[in-house]
């Protein structure tokens, strides 16, 4: 995936020409790590794929803008998430108010959450309700502040904060089950 | 004691604010621990490849660069809509205003036939009443100077209708015009044509409207009239008896000089039929032509003074806009398409001629949206990134349009037209709002130098207005426009009237405005005013 500087112009100048070898290569190249952003965001496989879909062909679209020499995999990650951002705003706007159950963690749940794989945590993710994993990924994954999330999601800082604590506690509960059925 | 009390509550509530603030920043350093965890695991987290997507993905790349969804996706859609909003124009704004004249008639005037049931069968001969003062504010006709056949009028002089003409010796004779036993209701009196321009074109008239009421006049004769009236129409002239058809109009009027009756004796039929009825007349019936007259002649004819005139308009106008971004001759599906409001404003010079008016000006408009989101980016997942992405464009924009506007119907107070042209469009102003964003782990001493160069680039990248330095070139498309319009005109030849119109201006052309090249459609409704020069 990493390319040298001629290899990445010669495939965006490619992607541009419309060339499809070109871009299944670039589709092949990020398939995973970009699906692995949509699933993060995404109900189920199916959407994330529909959402993978969109993302890319928004980036084939819009290649020509792409300033080579900056970074095509973030580059191509910040349109995934928009698009993914997108998603929720226009299908998945859910009450959030399904996780005020969540309960207090177990001390050891550190310990046992280290013991998770990456998939058992993608999973984890995904079982949140939509608002929360948007938010949480939004602001743990992608590094937005609380700010710009409330910005693009249209909701109120407060509840960003609320949403993301909330979220992690449900996570923390989640990952902690998990140790534990593994550990039966 | 109480004093130690209170020292004592101090140092609690000291202890416990110390605890907190400890007590949070564990929490934090477990909440960041979490989190970083967490990011970690995602980020390493990797889905392995699967053919059937890529066969999926390379469908859907077909169907979105594929010119035939663009045209069924895009430009059907606005033909059509387009089209059902000037039918829909013509057929429901349009048609009550036609109807509206002739629902204001009572209705058995709409239709003044002799069949109808609404014509009464015995009708009574009335004495001759005063000829009803005519309205100078309603009745266009008689206020234009060309008054319709009013048979009253006609009738009350119809004394001196005595015309002048030569018979075959060239002895100059008279002949009475009797328009009340004629079929072409007066206008032509024994076949003898008036030979002045109102008399004729009053003819011509007629023509018309009797050809719309085949059967008015003459079956007015026959039921109504008396036997003396009818003897004397056989004396006069041989159409009543012969129950004229109006299409024979022509050949009454060949028919006519060959009449030898003299001057005496259509003098005395005269006097006899005015004792006996008092030159009676049926004055509803006679009444009822006077509408369809007013529904048959050009109205146009009484406001000329609308002709060949040059004006001025000025206008405020709101605009709901449809900026489409297009990267190839393909369009860009879902967000690429924005609405916006924008508002304007402008200054019109027209000249109208007849039906016609060629309309050109200058006019001001300010539009703002969120463009496409193009995100330059720096830096990397593990270093941290950042990225630089504009987060609205704001134009203040310059149109030239040149239209045609065709007035399908004036009224004397309202005006309707429709409008087709063009518009050229230059931004004189860009403005872009840019954001910057970080990812948590960035690092900002060592990004914050490429990023604010990448800003920079894509601030020389983005495209300034045509007054901001930048070549006109890269800030003008075109417009292509269709609207209709109405326009209030408050005195009858005041100078000043108001106007409304709506139209949609379809961007054509490749050329566009902004980053992306935006391709900028809209819908605007004015509103203003027009003063004739």
């Amino acid at each position: 995936m990493d390319l040298g500087y001629a290899d990445e112009q010669n495939l965006v100048d490619a992607c541009i020409a419309r060339e499809r070898w070109a871009q299944k290569k670039l589709y092949e190249d990020h398939y995973g790590k970009m699906m692995s952003v949509c699933l993060r965001y995404a109900d189920n496989e199916d959407d994330a794929l529909d959402i993978l879909h969109e993302g890319f062909i928004k980036i084939f679209k819009n290649i020509s803008k792409y300033q080579p020499g900056t970074a095509l995999t973030a580059w191509i990650r910040t349109i995934m998430v928009n698009t993914s951002i997108d998603y929720y705003r226009k299908a998945v706007r859910r009450r959030t108010d399904d996780l005020d159950q969540a309960y207090g963690v177990s001390t050891d749940a550190p310990d046992a959450i280290a013991r998770c794989s990456e998939k058992d945590i993608l999973a984890a993710i995904r079982k949140l309700t939509p608002a929360y994993r948007t938010v949480f990924n939004m602001y743990v994954i992608e590094g937005y502040s609380h700010k710009e999330i409330a910005d693009k999601l249209e909701i109120t800082e407060s509840t960003s904060r609320s949403n993301l604590v909330k979220a992690r506690l449900k996570l923390q509960v989640l990952l902690s089950g998990k140790y534990a059925a593994h550990g039966e | 004691m109480q004093r130690m009390e209170e020292n004592s509550d101090d140092s609690l509530s000291s202890d416990f604010d110390l605890f907190e603030k400890r007590l949070r920043r564990v929490e934090k350093t477990d909440d960041e621990t979490f989190d970083n965890w967490i990011r970690n695991a995602a980020e390493r987290h990797d889905v392995p490849q699967n053919a059937a997507h890529w066969a999926r993905m390379e469908r859907e790349l077909e169907e979105t660069f594929s010119w035939k969804r663009y045209l069924l996706r895009f430009k059907i859609p606005e033909l059509v809509l387009s089209g059902l909003a000037i039918w829909t124009f013509f057929n429901v704004v349009d048609m009550p205003l036609m109807q509206k004249g002739a629902a204001a008639l009572p209705k058995e005037q709409v239709m003044p036939n002799a069949s109808s049931k609404s014509q009464p069968t015995n009708r009574k001969i009335v004495p001759l009443a005063a000829p009803k003062a005519a309205n100078p504010k309603t009745d266009w006709n008689k206020r234009a100077g060309d008054a319709p056949v009013n048979h009253l009028e006609q009738d009350k002089s119809a004394k001196n209708n005595l015309l002048p003409f030569k018979s075959s010796e060239g002895a100059p004779q008279a002949m009475i015009q009797n328009p009340t036993l004629s079929a072409e209701g007066g206008a032509v009196a024994g076949g003898v044509e008036r030979n002045d321009s109102k008399t004729t074109h009053r003819s011509k008239r007629m023509q018309t409207v009797t050809a719309a009421l085949p059967t008015l006049a003459s079956t007015h004769l026959v039921q109504q009239t008396s036997l003396e009236e009818h003897d004397l129409q056989l004396h006069l002239n041989d159409v009543a008896s012969n129950k004229l058809k109006i299409n024979d109009l022509d050949q009454q009027k060949e028919d006519a000089p060959s009449a030898k009756e003299s001057i005496a004796d259509l003098l005395e039929a005269r006097k006899k039929v005015e004792s006996l009825n008092s030159l009676a007349m049926i004055q509803p019936e006679l009444l009822q032509i006077e509408k369809p007259i007013l529904a048959k002649v050009p109205i146009l004819e009484n406001i000329g003074y609308r002709n060949h005139r040059l004006r001025v308009g000025m206008f405020g106008a709101f605009n709901a806009d449809n900026a489409n971004t297009f990267f190839s001759s393909v369009s860009i599906a879902g967000k690429a398409v924005r609405a916006t409001d924008g508002y304007g404003s402008g200054v019109t010079v027209g000249y109208r001629r007849k039906k016609m008016e060629l309309e050109s000006g200058v006019t001001y408009s300010y539009k703002s949206y969120r463009p496409v989101d193009v995100t330059a980016v720096t830096g990397d997942f593990s270093g941290g990134y950042e990225t630089v992405t504009p987060k609205l464009v704001s134009f203040n924009m310059l149109h030239i349009p040149i239209h045609a506007n065709y007035y399908f119907l004036d009224k004397q107070k309202w005006s309707f037209y429709g409008t087709v042209g063009g518009t050229a469009t230059l931004a004189m102003q860009t403005d872009y709002d840019i954001a910057k964003t970080s990812s948590a782990n960035a690092n900002q001493s060592r990004l914050d130098p490429a990023a604010s160069q990448i800003q920079k680039n894509i601030s020389d990248l983005y495209k300034k207005g045509a007054l901001e330095g930048a070549s006109l070139d890269k800030n003008y498309y075109f417009t292509a426009n269709i609207g209709t319009g109405i326009e209030y005109h408050p005195k009858l030849k005041g100078r000043w009237s108001l106007f409304g119109q709506w139209m949609y201006q379809q961007h054509v052309g490749n050329q566009g405005v902004g980053e992306n090249q935006d391709k900028i459609s809209t819908f605007s409704v004015q509103i203003g005013a027009k003063v004739r020069l």
